[in-house]
C-alpha cells in the first residue's frame, strides 16, 4: 500500500505578489478574442502564462514533485503545434519507470457565440511512448484546437532523481508573458542554484515553517521474519527556503550566425543538491564547487577506476615505445596507436560503458573508453597526462558546477610547461587540433590526485588556408589555371572529415560544385594521412563565363569563384558573442594573364581594414604590369570569440570586404 | 499518412543450414567481383529470402543476408533491421560480423539488438517498434550475414522483392521464394525487368522463384527518374488475405476497393445531429454540390488540424468521423473520411481515395490489386470531372492538389467497388510564374522597387505556404530566394492568396546596397535580378540514368529599370532566343528613352523523360540560360 504524503503548507500563493490573476480554468474572453501578440505580432502562439511549483516529499527516500500549470494562446495554424506536447520521463535502471508523470488535465477553450466553450482532453490524447532502454516520453496533445484558441494544461512530476532538479526555463521559440517559478526546499537539503541567459529575472527569497509528514522504513534488530521491515511515519516540523522567480513579457529566442548553441542564451534555472542534512545523522555534501564535480567523477569506478588499470595494453605499449627514448616521441607513437587502432562507436559521455579493457580488445569504445586508455597508456611510460572533461557545444556550456554538465573527455599532456590536448576517438585530429564539437569555452583537468584546474579549450593561433592562383584570362571569358590550396590545423581537419569519406569521382564532383562549377581537369592532394603536414590540393581547372565580355570591354572580379559574395552578418543588431570557432586567417595570391590585345583600364584601389583590439584584419592589395594582374588578399580572424560589442563593427568589416573583393577590374580592347 | 508501411523488401532468408556452409567463400571481402564494387559502398553478397503463406492468416518469413560493408558510408546499406509490433511474433534475429579476410568478430543476439519505438516524424504515436543492430566497424571492408524469422497475421502485405536495394549497393546474388501452400491465390507482378535481362524466374507450380546476379551499383543522379521506377521489383499479393483481424478476398482493384469499404469505411461516417445541420445551415443557400463542398472544406480546414496517431487496424481504418467531429484533430484517414460525412450531411457525394503520396507520382498499381497507398484523399465526381481534395491541409484551396499527388493513379474506394482513377496533371504552361518588377538604380550602385510575383499550378504550390510563415520567416524567405542579391532589404510586403483561381500575388517593396559594381567611371550590374535560372545541376563525366523533367513550367518576366542620373549605357547584351526539345528560352532588352531599360524574359521547360544521351544538351541549355541571365549592363559616368 502506498501512503500518500500530505504537505501542509502554512502559506500558499501569498508569494505571488505580483502575478497576475492566473486562476487555473479561468479564461476570458479577451483572450481568446486576441488576434496578434501585443508584443510580438509575428508570433504564431505565446505562452500567456506559466507556473511551476517544486516541492519535496519523503516516503523511504526523497522525491521531488514539479507541478506545472499553463496557458498558451493559439494565433495561427503555425502555432498548432504548441497544442501538443512532449515531455521526456527518465525510465530508470532496468525500466523501473520511478519517474512519472500524474494528474494531468488539459483544456481548450474557444468562442462560440461569444460566450466561451471548454472541452477537455480524455484519455485518448494521452500517450506514454517507450522511446528506448532509458527514456519514455508522455504526450499529449488537445482536443478542438484553431486558429485563435487559448489551451491550458497542468500535470506533476514525481521522480527520485532529485539531485539534479529539471531545468526551469523562462524563455522559449515562442514570446512569454508572465512566467513563474517557485521551490520549497525542506531544510534537510541544500540545493546550489544557477541561472543564464541575458533576459532578466525577478528573484525573492523567504523562510518559514510547516508540517510534513515523513514515511521510512526501519528493521526491528534481532527479528527475522517475512516482513522484517516496518514503516513509520513522522509529522515533523520543517523548516523550509521558498525561492521565487518571475519573468515578465520575456521574448522569444531566436537563433543567428555564428552562434555557438543558442541554449546558452535561454534564460533558464536549475538546481544542484549541495548536502543533504537528515535529523541524527551527519551532513553529507555533494557537487557543490567543480573541485566537487571532478572529484565525484573522478572517484567512479568508470572513470578513475579505468584510469588506474594498465594490465591489459602493458606489453603491446612497452612494444610500441622501447626503441624511443624522447618523452615527445612516445606520446607521438601512442597517440597514433590509439587513433589507428580505436575505433569511436559515436558515443558521448565521461564515463566507461564497457571498460577500458574491453574496448581495448575489441578495438570500439565511447568517448571516455578511448581517451582514458589514452591517458593511462601515456601515464605508464612516465608522462605527465591528465584526463579533461569537456561539454560539448551540441551540449552547452557549463555555466555551473554539475555531474551532468560535461559530457565528453579528452586527454592533456604537460611537457615542458605547455599543455597539450589530445582526442583519440577523431582519426584525423592533431595534438591541440581538436574536433570542432569540442572547442566549448573551458574544460577541467583532473590531475591524479583528484584536483583539477581550468582549462582554455579555444585555440588561439590561426588555421590558415592560402590559395595561390595563375591564371590565363581569354577574351571570351573563359578561365584556364591552376591553384594551389594549403589548409593548415582546423581548416586540414575538416578537410579530412569531409573528403576522406568520398570516392574520388565524387570528390571532383564536390569541388566542381563548391566552386560555382569549375571543370577539374586535373586534381592531386597531398597528405590526406600525414597529419603533421598541411593539406595541399592542386588542381587544373577551366570556367566558361567567368567574366562579362560585353563589347570592347571585359569586367570581373579578381578572386573569380573564390569571391566571397555575401555578407554573413544581416541582423540589425545582436546581443550574443560572434563565435567564429577558431581564428582563422586565409590569404588567396593571384596572377592573372590578361588576354592579348587587351590593356588594363581600371583596377580596385588598395585597401587595409583594421578591426579593434588586433581581432581582424583585411588587405587588398594590387601589383599591375603591363599585361599581368597580381594581387594579394588576405583576411584574418585573430579570436575564436569576439564580444557582440563589437557586433556593429565587424558587420561593416565584412560589408566593406565584400564590397571590395566584388569590385571589378576592367579591360579594353587596344 | 498510413501507418508503419514497412520495408519488408530487406529481409531475407535461407533455410537449410547445409547452404550456410556453402555462403562462408562471401564471407571474404576478397571474392568480391571487381565490376561490384565499382561506385559501391556495400555488396550483398547473398540474399534470401523465403516466404511460407501457410494460411489466410499466418505468413512465415526466413531471410538471410550476407553484406559486405566496403566504407563508412557502406554502414547504413547493412539493413540489418526488422520493424515489429503486436501482430509480428519474432522468431529469430542474429548477426555475425566477420573481417575482411572472413574470420568471425562478433555474434549478436536477439537481446543485443536495439530495441526502439518506430514513431517517425510527423506522428504522435504508432504501436510499431524496430529492432536493428548497433555496430561500430573497426575496419573496412567487413562482412554482416544476417539472419532471421518472423510470423505475421497480416498476410495483406507480403515483401516486395527488389534485388537492386539503393543508390551505390550492388548485388551478387539474391533471390526469393514464396509458396501458397493452401491455394490463396497468390499473384506475382514483375517491374522494370527490361533493363535487367539476367533475371531469372524459376518458378514451379508450387513455388514462385526469382535469382538476379551480379547487379552493378547505380549511383544518384540529378534530373533522373526515382529509383523505384527504375530497379527491378516484383511484387506479391495474395486474393484471400487477413489484415489485423478481418479476412478479405481480393482479385481485382473493384474487390478491394469493396473489400475496403464494407470493412474499413462502413459505420465510419455517421456524425452527430449538430453537425449535421450546422452543415445544412452553411449550405442552405447553394444549389449547386461543388459549391456546398467548398464550403464544407472550407469548415473542415477550419475547425480541424493534422495529428497522426496509428495503432492496431487504427493504422488503416479511419477514426469515426463523429470522434473527429468531437476533437477536431486526425490523420489523413481521419480527417478524409469526416470531410467525406460533412459532405454526406448535405447530400454530396465524395469517396475516400488511397493514393501514393509524394512527389515522384507513384501510381496504384495496375492491374494488381493488393494493400497499397500511404496517404488518403477525396474524390468528388462532378459533372465537369472530378475534384480532388487534401483534408489534411489547413492552407489548400479547393481542389487543389500540388505535386504530393498530382497526375497518379489512385483507387477509388466506393460502396460497389473499387474504381482507379489518374489525379490531375500540371502541364507545362499551367505552371505559371510572372515576375513584373520596376527599380531604380542609383548612383552607388542601390536599388529599390518594387516586385510582384504571381504563380499558379505547381508553382503556386511551391510559393504559397509562406502564407502562412511568420514576418520574421518571409523575410529570410525572400533573403534566400534572391540569394544573388547582397544586402538585400525587405522593406515590406504584401501576399495574397486567390483561392478561389488559384493564384498567389506577392507584392515586395526591396532594396539593396551596393547590387552594381563599381568600376572607376563605370557600374555594372545585372538587369536580371530577380529571376535567374542559378542551379545548374552536376556534370557527369558517364552519365547512366534516363533524363526526367518531372514537371514541365512557364516563366514570363518583365522588369524595368530605372538608371541613375548622369550615367550613360556604354554596353548592353543583345536579345537571344533559344529553342529547343527542353524548352523556349527568350530574352529581350530595351531601351526605353535614356534613362530607362525594360527586360523581357520568358522560358518554357517542358515536362519529360528523356534518354541518357540528352542530358549534356540539357544541361548545356540550362548554362546558356544561367549565362544570359546573368549577363550585364555597363553604365558609364556621363
Amino acid at each position: 500500500m502506498k501512503f500518500k504524503i500530505t504537505i501542509v503548507l502554512i502559506l500558499t500563493s501569498f508569494y505571488f505578489s505580483t502575478a497576475q490573476d492566473f486562476d487555473f480554468g479561468k479564461v476570458s474572453k479577451e483572450e481568446i478574442l486576441e488576434k496578434v501578440h501585443p508584443g510580438d505580432s509575428s508570433a504564431p502562439a505565446a505562452i500567456l502564462f506559466k507556473k511551476g511549483r517544486l516541492t519535496m516529499e519523503y516516503d523511504n527516500g526523497w522525491y521531488y514533485n514539479l507541478e506545472v500549470e499553463a496557458r498558451v494562446k493559439i494565433y495561427t495554424k503555425e502555432g498548432y503545434s504548441y497544442a501538443t506536447m512532449a515531455v521526456p520521463l527518465y525510465a530508470g535502471k532496468n525500466r523501473s519507470n520511478d519517474e512519472e508523470m500524474r494528474s494531468l488535465k488539459a483544456i481548450t477553450y474557444n468562442l462560440e457565440n461569444g460566450k466561451v466553450t471548454d472541452e477537455k482532453m480524455k484519455k485518448s490524447g494521452e500517450f506514454l511512448e517507450e522511446v528506448n532502454d532509458y527514456w519514455n516520453q508522455k504526450k499529449f496533445t488537445l482536443p478542438n484546437v484553431k486558429e485563435g484558441s487559448v489551451i491550458e494544461y497542468k500535470y506533476r512530476i514525481r521522480s527520485p532523481y532529485i539531485h539534479s532538479l529539471p531545468e526551469w526555463k523562462f524563455q522559449y521559440d515562442i514570446p512569454v508573458n508572465h512566467i513563474v517559478y517557485k521551490t520549497e526546499i525542506p531544510e534537510y537539503l541544500g540545493y546550489k542554484e544557477f541561472n543564464k541567459g541575458y533576459f532578466a529575472i525577478k528573484r525573492n527569497t523567504t523562510a518559514f515553517k510547516k508540517t510534513m509528514s515523513m514515511r521510512y522504513q526501519y528493521s526491528e534488530p534481532g527479528k527475522v521474519t517475512t516482513s522484517a521491515h516496518k514503516t513509520q511515519t513522522s509529522n515533523l516540523e520543517v523548516l523550509c527556503n521558498i525561492t521565487e522567480y518571475e519573468g515578465t513579457s520575456v521574448p522569444k529566442l531566436k537563433d543567428e550566425n555564428y552562434v555557438n548553441n543558442i541554449d546558452n542564451y535561454r534564460s533558464a534555472v536549475k538546481h544542484e543538491l549541495a548536502y543533504t542534512k537528515m535529523p541524527s545523522s551527519p551532513i553529507e555534501y555533494f557537487n557543490q564547487t567543480w573541485e566537487h564535480v571532478t572529484k565525484t567523477i573522478y572517484e567512479s569506478s568508470n572513470f578513475g577506476g579505468q584510469l588506474v588499470k594498465s594490465g591489459y595494453f602493458e606489453n603491446d605499449i612497452q612494444d610500441l615505445v622501447k626503441e624511443v627514448q624522447n618523452p615527445m616521441e612516445k606520446v607521438a607513437l601512442i597517440y597514433n596507436y590509439v587513433k589507428q587502432i580505436m575505433n569511436w562507436n559515436q558515443y558521448t559521455g565521461v564515463y566507461c560503458s564497457d571498460g577500458v579493457k574491453k574496448a581495448y580488445s575489441s578495438k570500439t569504445g565511447n568517448v571516455a573508453e578511448i581517451n582514458l586508455m589514452l591517458t593511462a597508456m601515456l601515464r605508464s611510460q612516465g608522462v605527465n597526462a591528465n584526463p579533461v572533461l569537456v561539454s560539448t557545444r551540441n551540449h552547452g556550456v557549463p555555466f555551473f558546477p554539475t555531474k551532468d554538465g560535461f559530457n565528453y573527455v579528452i586527454c592533456a599532456i604537460e611537457i615542458d610547461n605547455s599543455l597539450i590536448l589530445l582526442d583519440g576517438t577523431s582519426k584525423f585530429s592533431g595534438p591541440n587540433i581538436l574536433p570542432e564539437k569540442t572547442l566549448n569555452w573551458f574544460g577541467r583537468l583532473v590531475r591524479e590526485n583528484g584536483s583539477s584546474a581550468e582549462v582554455n579549450l579555444m585555440p588561439s593561433s590561426p588555421s590558415k588556408s592560402l590559395v595561390n592562383m595563375m591564371v590565363d584570362l581569354n577574351e571570351d571569358g573563359t578561365l584556364k589555371g591552376k591553384y594551389r590550396r594549403q589548409l593548415t590545423k582546423h581548416r586540414a581537419l575538416t578537410y579530412r572529415q569531409v573528403y576522406s569519406i568520398m570516392a574520388e569521382d565524387e570528390y571532383v564532383e564536390n569541388i566542381e560544385n563548391a566552386f560555382e562549377g569549375i571543370v577539374v581537369e586535373n586534381h592531386e592532394v597531398k597528405n590526406m594521412e600525414d597529419l603533421s603536414k598541411p593539406i595541399v590540393e592542386s588542381i587544373d581547372f577551366k570556367k566558361e563565363g567567368s567574366a562579362d565580355v560585353i563589347g570592347d570591354k571585359i569586367y570581373f572580379s579578381p578572386l573569380f569563384f573564390f569571391t566571397r559574395k555575401e555578407n554573413p552578418f544581416k541582423l540589425e543588431k545582436r546581443e550574443f558573442p560572434i563565435d567564429f570557432s577558431y581564428p582563422k586567417s586565409n590569404r588567396y595570391m593571384v596572377n592573372i594573364n590578361i588576354p592579348e590585345g587587351y590593356r588594363i583600364e581600371s583596377y580596385p584601389e588598395p585597401m587595409i581594414l583594421k578591426l579593434p583590439e588586433d581581432l581582424g584584419m583585411f588587405k587588398f592589395v594590387t601589383k599591375i604590369s603591363q599585361n599581368v594582374i597580381q594581387l594579394s588578399i588576405s583576411t584574418d580572424i585573430n579570436s575564436a570569440i569576439i564580444s557582440s560589442v563589437y557586433y556593429d563593427t565587424i558587420k561593416e568589416f565584412y560589408k566593406q570586404l565584400v564590397a571590395k573583393q566584388t569590385e571589378k577590374i576592367v579591360l579594353t580592347k587596344v | 499518412m498510413f501507418r508503419k508501411i514497412l520495408p519488408f523488401c530487406f529481409f531475407i532468408f535461407v533455410g537449410l543450414t547445409a547452404l550456410w556452409a556453402q555462403q562462408s567463400k562471401y564471407y571474404q571481402a576478397s571474392t568480391i567481383p571487381l565490376s561490384l564494387k565499382k561506385e559501391a559502398n556495400a555488396v550483398i553478397r547473398f540474399s534470401e529470402m523465403k516466404i511460407e503463406l501457410e494460411s489466410q492468416n499466418l505468413m512465415n518469413v526466413k531471410g538471410k543476408r550476407i553484406v559486405a560493408v566496403l566504407n563508412k558510408l557502406g554502414n547504413n546499406d547493412l539493413g540489418v533491421y526488422l520493424y515489429y509490433d503486436d501482430n509480428v511474433k519474432i522468431k529469430n534475429i542474429k548477426a555475425v560480423i566477420f573481417d575482411a579476410f572472413g574470420n568471425e568478430i562478433k555474434t549478436i543476439k536477439q537481446k543485443h539488438f536495439k530495441d526502439v519505438s518506430a514513431v517517425s516524424g510527423g506522428t504522435l504515436y504508432s504501436d510499431s517498434r524496430v529492432l536493428y543492430l548497433e555496430y561500430t566497424p573497426v575496419s573496412f571492408p567487413f562482412t554482416v550475414a544476417y539472419e532471421y524469422e518472423y510470423e505475421t497475421s497480416n498476410t495483406a502485405f507480403i515483401p516486395t522483392w527488389s534485388p537492386l536495394e539503393g543508390f551505390r549497393v550492388s548485388t551478387e546474388l539474391s533471390t526469393i521464394a514464396i509458396t501458397d501452400q493452401t491455394g490463396l491465390g497468390l499473384r506475382a507482378k514483375e517491374k522494370n525487368f527490361l533493363d535487367f535481362p539476367g533475371i531469372e524466374n524459376q518458378s514451379t507450380e508450387e513455388t514462385i522463384t526469382y535469382t538476379a546476379k551480379n547487379l552493378e551499383a547505380v549511383e544518384y543522379e540529378e534530373f533522373s527518374p526515382s529509383l523505384r521506377s527504375y530497379k527491378p521489383q516484383v511484387l506479391f499479393a495474395i486474393s484471400k488475405l487477413h489484415l489485423e483481424g478481418v479476412d478479405g478476398e481480393v482479385h481485382n482493384w473493384a474487390d478491394m476497393g469493396k473489400w475496403q469499404y464494407d470493412n474499413l469505411l462502413v459505420g465510419t461516417d455517421e456524425l452527430p445531429e449538430d453537425t449535421v445541420n450546422k452543415m445544412k445551415v452553411l449550405t442552405a443557400d447553394l444549389e449547386d454540390p461543388l459549391e456546398k463542398a467548398k464550403v464544407v472544406y472550407q469548415y473542415m480546414q477550419e475547425n480541424t488540424r493534422y495529428i497522426s496517431v496509428q495503432v492496431g487496424i487504427g493504422g488503416w481504418r479511419p477514426i469515426k468521423a463523429e470522434i473527429v467531429d468531437e476533437v477536431k484533430y486526425g490523420d489523413c484517414k481521419g480527417l478524409t473520411n469526416y470531410t467525406r460525412a460533412l459532405l454526406k450531411a448535405v447530400g454530396v457525394k465524395s469517396y475516400y481515395a488511397v493514393v501514393y503520396a509524394g512527389s515522384d507520382k507513384r501510381g496504384m498499381e495496375e492491374n494488381f490489386a493488393s494493400m497499397q497507398g500511404n496517404h488518403v484523399i477525396l474524390n468528388i465526381p462532378s459533372d465537369n470531372g472530378d475534384v480532388w481534395l487534401e483534408c489534411t491541409s489547413q492552407i489548400h484551396p479547393f481542389g487543389f492538389l500540388g505535386d504530393f499527388t498530382d497526375n497518379r493513379d489512385v483507387l477509388v474506394v466506393t460502396a460497389e467497388g473499387g474504381v482507379i482513377k489518374r489525379t490531375h496533371a500540371y502541364k507545362d504552361d499551367r505552371n505559371h510564374q510572372q515576375i513584373n518588377a520596376e527599380y531604380k538604380l542609383d548612383e552607388t550602385g542601390s536599388i529599390s522597387g518594387e516586385v510582384l510575383i504571381k504563380t499558379s499550378g505547381i508553382q503556386y504550390d511551391q510559393h504559397f505556404v509562406i502564407n502562412d510563415y511568420s514576418k520574421d520567416e518571409i523575410e529570410e524567405h525572400y533573403k534566400s530566394y534572391w540569394s544573388n542579391i547582397n544586402n538585400l532589404n525587405i522593406e515590406s510586403f504584401n501576399l495574397e492568396n486567390e483561392k478561389s483561381n488559384i493564384k498567389f500575388i506577392e507584392k515586395i517593396q526591396i532594396s539593396a546596397t551596393k547590387y552594381a559594381s563599381l568600376a572607376g567611371e563605370r557600374m555594372i550590374f545585372a538587369p536580371n535580378a530577380f529571376n535567374k535560372l542559378s542551379n545548374i545541376p552536376n556534370r557527369y563525366r558517364n552519365r547512366k540514368m534516363p533524363l526526367e523533367i518531372d514537371r514541365g513550367f512557364f516563366d514570363e518576366d518583365e522588369f524595368s529599370v530605372h538608371l541613375p542620373e548622369g550615367y550613360e549605357i556604354e554596353a548592353m547584351a543583345e536579345s537571344k532566343s533559344i529553342e529547343n526539345e527542353f524548352g523556349i528560352y527568350k530574352v529581350d532588352l530595351i531601351k526605353n528613352g535614356d534613362n530607362s531599360i525594360k527586360l523581357k524574359r520568358s522560358l518554357i521547360i517542358h515536362e519529360g523523360r528523356y534518354s541518357k544521351e540528352k542530358y549534356a544538351a540539357f544541361r548545356e541549355f540550362l548554362m546558356k540560360i544561367n549565362k544570359c541571365d546573368n549577363a550585364k549592363i555597363v553604365l558609364i559616368k556621363s
